[in-house]
């Protein structure tokens, strides 16, 4: 592996054979509501269209309200959420006006590895 | 369906990088992978560590010889992106031109909202990568020119090249992840080892196993197979 001359020389400074990164982790209560942000939370095209005006104060409020009771996040990272619900693939199954020969020849390509790995 | 978007109404925010390496990340957890380059730039392959003027197999071109690297089938898809009989495909209801049993990458550029429109229906997942600045946090308002971002299903926000050490990064990541939820699919660090990589043609893992970027990117990459419901909840659990 190459490593740089400078963290070569801090690594043997500290006795270390690697560094480890800090996560510069941030306590929601820290979190400043930068306008950004807050124009985000009123964006119609972000929390989409509500029936009145008041429903629109609503969900910008919620919304908030979702950020100021959150918990901080655990360890720096975005927890896998449950998967999303998906239905059972089914085999490929190219439409009929695909007749042009660079769009035939594409789907060929996707299936020939398989092929050739079958054979 | 196993066609996964790489998108961002921002340009400049990694969504090359992240296209092409969790590809990578993809093959090496066993699924057959293939990676479309339908970018007029052609920069996918330098992260696999192909020369600038080294030509990928064009997308509908079958004389070209595939190629293949650190498992994952490279095409150059940019012509076939502008086809009109493949955006007429991609437009006709009911249709399913994506084989299965692969996972299919797509790395589109900022501009083409237009191709990512017209493949976002054969999809399982939409990425949508972000960096911690203004910029790119404002376009979230262009994801998706008819859906509020909020209600999309099928959309991962991924926030790219986070420096933790700087403000705004780190109230960036607590904001999106609070008010996004579940629809923020992780984060990935900054990380020079990504350009020296690439600037010494080589793969990012070969030169710099350790790095925190690759990291960040298979654990991104076990969220996103459950996303798009490449493996099922209790098997990634138990990994």
């Amino acid at each position: 592996m190459a490593i740089r001359n400078d963290v070569s020389s801090l690594l043997d400074r500290l006795g270390r054979q690697d560094l480890r990164y800090r996560e510069f982790s941030d306590p929601l209560g820290d979190m400043e509501m930068w306008p950004i942000f807050e124009a985000l939370l009123q964006d119609r095209r972000i929390v989409g269209e509500a029936s009145t005006p008041l429903d629109q104060r609503r969900r910008t409020a919620d919304a908030q309200q979702r950020i100021k009771a959150a918990p901080p996040p655990a360890g720096g990272k975005a927890d896998a959420g449950p998967a999303i619900p998906y239905s059972p693939p089914s085999p490929p199954r190219p439409a009929a006006a695909a007749d042009d020969p660079q769009v035939r020849a594409f789907f060929g390509q996707l299936g020939a590895r398989g092929i050739e790995r079958d054979s | 369906m196993s066609l996964i978007l790489f998108h961002s109404p921002k340009g400049g925010v990694g969504n090359t990088f992240l296209a092409a390496h969790c590809a990578m990340e993809l093959a090496a957890r066993g699924h057959d992978t293939v990676a479309i380059d339908f970018t007029y730039q052609a920069t996918l392959k330098l992260f696999f560590g192909l020369l600038p003027d080294q030509p990928l197999v064009k997308a509908g071109d079958p004389s070209g010889d595939e190629i293949v690297v650190a498992g994952v089938e490279l095409f150059d898809g940019e012509e076939l992106g502008r086809s009109a009989a493949f955006r007429q495909l991609l437009r006709q209801p009911g249709a399913q031109p994506f084989p299965t049993d692969k996972v299919i990458v797509a790395d589109i550029a900022a501009h083409d909202r237009a191709l990512r429109q017209l493949l976002m229906p054969h999809a399982a997942l939409h990425v949508v990568p972000l960096v911690p600045r203004p910029a790119a946090l404002a376009a979230l308002v262009h994801v998706d020119p008819d859906i509020p971002l909020m209600e999309l299903e099928r959309t991962a926000l991924v926030l790219n090249m986070l420096d933790d050490t700087r403000t705004l990064a780190r109230h960036s990541r607590v904001f999106l992840t609070q008010a996004f939820g579940d629809m923020m699919a992780g984060s990935v660090r900054r990380d020079e080892s990504v350009a020296e990589a690439m600037a010494g043609f080589d793969s990012l893992a070969k030169l710099f196993p350790h790095s925190p970027a690759l990291g960040d990117v298979a654990h991104l990459v076990g969220v996103l197979e459950q996303r798009a419901g490449l493996v099922a909840h209790e098997a990634q659990a138990s990994a």
